[in-house]
């Protein structure tokens, strides 16, 4: 079947079979000359190539059809070998089927396609304990394999297994119902596998614009020397988003990141307020910063709201920073008192990124993300007390 | 100089990296460069909020305008020439919000007491931090007057101790060697060298930048980056287009000035230079220079032995008759009637090559071929490393005793890109053999677009690296070593037009690759 979308992009799909590695390199040869033949047909040139593998468990098999469109993006601009991955582990049979397509996009120099190859894995009952056995010899050879797993990390089949052949495990700490636990369980693993895997979260990447925005705030000399007297985090994000009112994910990663990159200790101080705010304390030499994430009903478009205040010895000087994050407008909203900048309030654009986005920013990274895994240690460190 | 004290929330491999607070005086803001490449490239870098929040621009021309007239016109003209347009018109209020001027006379120092006034008061309101940028983007003869007058003002150096003060001249950095040694003794009274930033767009093209990770980060390269193996280089840099209405700037500068002296002897340096130490810019740019040092510098008598010179005259392009360029030049005197003339016997080259021998252990013994042309059949920009045919040809008896040596090509531009050309059997009983490409483009690979030039060089600047800028001595070395074809090309009679609009340059050319060496042809990439 040849499919073409609105976005330049043609998939050649075959039909589900019993799985059997050498079906399937007869399908995936068949598949390229019928593209070959079709492609001098049509005067188009298509060349196939290959960056990397990627892995991608889905668990929920009715999710698998949403990811095309992720999957074509992410090729377009990644061509790689993607290998889709669904199970049943309540169903009674035992099955193993294997399916393989082409997907080719037209890339910007006109008139050239650019294909990646995928072969769908799906398992049934007993058979989703062989899978990460039976996709490991697809795997392109001396290839960077990474592992997009869209779920809950956990110490079984599949997971365990192809744990143990990704170089990157991608993530997100957004999907389960607990954060909390998610989190200290990655940081755990990352820990644990550091010297055979990195891990990444994309809930992380989706800071990214945010933290660069605030590093960018302290680019400015006269509010970087503000910085070493910053005294109070207040982050607010949307009562709603997380069960009992624990501080959201993102919210908490970001204050590993501020406790990492300033070094700040943790001190044994720890309320939960019936408000459902979690105020922390931390130690900079002897200056003391306190946090608050706290949930809060007031914020309109908003998804994170957070007050920086900076405030010098003699307590005279203040100076305050309030950074919004808006979905609506797609934009941050800053606003800035202090004693000598004058301007008061910024907007700036930025497009959310959308789910293949943050895939592909995880894909460009190769080893370690050292700074993420610093935030999320420090993250782990501060639930451990919560 | 760096600021003391570093922002510990910037470092890291995610966030890509912003220039710091600053404010850019563009001297010639109402200039052809400014409207169609340096705002429009100050406006991605916004959009990509690549630019600091204290940042600021201001322009610096004789026409009379106020900040807001000064605003409309960049609205105009970006709309105009930048690649999207202004897009979003809320991002364009809040970077145009960020717009200044200042109009004055280049040689007017009241203007400069204006300036400077108008900059203190932006390091107070939009945060610019003292740091400044002072672009020369107007004619070269205002160089050293705009260098003068920064000097006399006292805004040639920094203000306070974590704050810097960069210029970044436009070229050309003089029309030979002594009005080179001119410029840069004028600008060397005022500025030192690490404030300099000499631009060379050039050197802001990916697949330049490229030619550094290729040769040192693939260990399969540079073993055979020798004269055991290759056989020479062809650099070429070829325009479609002839002179048009610049036939003016034409005139005057002709192949040799206007491509060559600049930006392909920057290219030559990184195709040949030794590995750096380090990835400094200045351990770059030394082994640049070492490489231009090692160039054989060849006398006035021996100029018809390492170069040769071409004019187009009538011909064809894109399938069309098109003048000559001495026939451009009849054509565009007779339409200024009253206003400037130009030659019209000119003996300009529109098509120059060069032969450079470097007398290092490296290369001993292989040329570089250097050309560049006008009107030739299409529009290309490559480095083509020719490898020596393989020692005694196995496949005699066979239909393949023409094997090509095989051949490395660097595309600059269009579809950067690299090809390595190689010799494959054919499959079959009998021992065929035909080349095949073995082709990787950056657009395909990695499915996005290569950032401007004027970008990449425009944030370098402001973050203080002048890795792709160019030093000072280099610039100096290539008016030395083109010196004497410069002087034997404007004392000796040319016999121009020697090549048809659309072909690949002048027969002479041909001959010379040739001399010597039968089996050495020039691409036609
Ligand atoms: N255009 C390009 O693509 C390009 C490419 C590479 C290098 N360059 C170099 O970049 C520089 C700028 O190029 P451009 O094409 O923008 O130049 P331009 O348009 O000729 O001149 C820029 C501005 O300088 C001012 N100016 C001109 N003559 C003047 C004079 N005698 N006294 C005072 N001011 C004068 C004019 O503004 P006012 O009349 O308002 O004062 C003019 O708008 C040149 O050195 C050029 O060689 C240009």
């Amino acid at each position: 079947m040849i499919t073409s979308d609105a976005a330049n992009t043609e998939i050649i799909d075959q039909i589900m079979k019993p799985f059997d590695l050498r079906t399937i390199e007869k399908d995936l040869r068949e598949l390229w000359k019928q593209k070959e033949d079709a492609a001098e047909e049509n005067k188009v040139t298509s060349t196939r190539a290959c960056v990397s593998n990627l892995l991608i468990y889905e668990d929920q098999e009715d999710e698998i059809n949403t990811l095309t469109e992720t999957i074509i993006d992410v090729t377009k601009h990644h061509p790689c070998r993607v290998i889709v991955m669904s199970s049943k582990a309540n169903s009674l049979e035992d099955k193993l089927e294997a399916g393989v397509s082409a997907i080719c996009s037209f890339t910007i120099s006109q008139g050239k396609q650019i294909c990646s190859e995928q072969i769908m894995v799906k398992a049934e009952g007993s058979a989703v304990k062989r899978l990460s056995a039976s996709v490991m010899p697809l795997l392109v050879s001396d290839l960077p394999v990474n592992l997009w797993w869209r779920g809950v990390p956990v110490d079984t089949q599949p997971f365990s297994g192809l744990l143990g052949c990704a170089n990157r495990v991608i993530l997100d700490s957004s999907y389960s119902t607990r954060p909390t636990a998610f989190l200290s369980v990655l940081a755990t693993l990352a820990r644990q596998r550091f010297k055979e895997v990195a891990f990444s979260d994309i809930n992380w990447s989706r800071l990214t614009q945010l933290r660069s925005h605030i590093a960018g705030l302290f680019d400015v000399p006269d509010l970087l020397a503000y910085l070493k007297d910053l005294s109070k985090v207040t982050i607010e994000f949307p009562s709603s988003t997380t069960d009992q009112d624990l501080p959201a994910p993102q919210a908490m990663l970001l204050v590993g990141w501020f406790m990492s990159r300033l070094n700040w200790g943790l001190t044994e101080d720890i309320l939960r307020s019936r408000t459902g705010a979690t105020i922390l304390k931390f130690l900079r030499g002897e200056h003391e910063i306190t946090v608050e994430m706290t949930p809060s009903t007031k914020l309109e478009n908003q998804d994170l709201k957070l007050t920086l205040t900076m405030a010098d010895n003699t307590g005279w000087q203040e100076a305050r920073i309030v950074i919004m994050r808006n979905y609506a407008y797609n934009a941050i909203e800053t606003k800035l008192e202090t004693p000598t900048i004058c301007w008061l309030k910024d907007v700036a654009r930025y497009e959310m990124p959308t789910e293949s986005e943050l895939i592909l920013s995880e894909l460009e990274i190769l080893g370690h993300d050292v700074i993420y895994e610093n935030a999320l240690e420090c993250t782990a460190q501060i639930i451990e007390k919560m | 100089m760096t600021s003391e004290m570093e922002n510990p929330l910037r470092e890291e491999m995610r966030m890509e990296r912003k220039a710091p607070p600053c404010a850019i005086v563009i001297f010639g803001a109402s200039g052809d460069l400014n409207k169609r490449k340096l705002t429009p490239a100050l406006y991605s870098l916004y959009q990509q909020h690549l630019l600091s929040n204290g940042f600021a621009m201001v322009g610096f021309t004789r026409t009379k305008m106020d900040h807001q007239t000064f605003r409309t016109l960049m609205t105009e003209t970006t709309k105009e020439f930048a690649e999207g347009g202004i897009g979003d018109t809320a991002v364009w209020e809040s970077f145009s919000q960020k717009l200044f001027y200042v109009s004055g006379d280049p040689n007017d120092p009241k203007a400069y007491q204006e300036l400077k006034e108008l900059l203190n008061n932006l390091d107070r309101e939009q945060g610019t931090a003292c740091n400044r940028v002072f672009y020369l983007s107007t004619p070269p003869e205002l160089y050293t007057p705009i260098v003068k007058q920064l000097g006399a003002a006292g805004m040639n150096r920094a203000s306070t101790p974590d704050s810097w003060v960069r210029i970044i001249i436009e070229k050309p950095f003089g029309y030979d060697l002594p009005s080179a040694l001119k410029l840069n003794g004028d600008v060397g009274q005022i500025f030192e060298e690490d404030q300099v930033y000499r631009i060379d767009h050039y050197l802001g093209k990916e697949t330049v930048q490229n030619i550094l990770v290729f040769r040192f980060a693939n260990g399969i390269f540079e073993p055979i980056w020798n004269r055991n193996f290759i056989d020479h280089v062809q650099i070429t840099a070829a325009e479609s287009v002839g002179a048009g209405d610049r036939v003016g700037y034409y005139e005057a500068s002709g192949a040799l000035r206007d491509m060559i002296q600049n930006h392909l002897m920057q290219v030559f340096s990184l195709v040949a230079m030794e590995p750096p130490v380090s990835l400094d810019a200045n351990a770059i740019r030394d082994e640049k220079q070492k490489v231009m040092m090692a160039v054989y510098p060849f006398t006035h008598q021996e100029v018809p032995r390492f170069a040769v010179r071409g004019q187009y005259g009538a011909g064809a392009s894109n399938g069309k008759p098109v003048l000559g360029f001495r026939e451009e030049i009849k054509a565009f005197n007779a339409k200024s009637k009253g206003g400037r003339h130009y030659n019209e016997e000119s003996d300009a080259p529109t098509y120059a090559m060069v032969r450079l021998m470097v007398n290092n252990w490296r290369w001993a013994g292989v040329p570089f071929f250097i050309r560049s042309g006008k009107r030739m059949p299409k529009r290309v920009s490559e480095v083509a490393i020719q490898f020596k045919r393989v020692p005694h040809l196995l496949f005699k008896q066979t239909k393949a005793d023409r094997i090509e040596p095989n051949s490395l090509v660097i595309r600059i531009q269009p579809d950067e890109g690299i090809t390595l050309k190689f010799g494959a059997k054919m499959p079959g009983q009998a021992v065929h053999i035909r080349e095949v490409n073995m082709d990787f483009q950056y657009g395909q690979q990695f499915g996005r677009h290569s950032p401007e030039a004027y970008e990449r060089l425009l944030l370098d600047c402001m973050l203080g690296d002048p890795t792709l800028f160019a030093r000072r001595d280099m610039v100096e070395k290539g008016w030395e070593l083109l010196g004497p074809v410069l002087d034997i090309w404007s004392e000796q009679k040319a016999n121009f037009p020697n090549y048809e609009a659309g072909s690949w340059g002048p027969i002479e050319a041909d001959e010379f690759i040739a001399h010597g060496a039968p089996h050495r042809r020039w691409r036609k990439p």
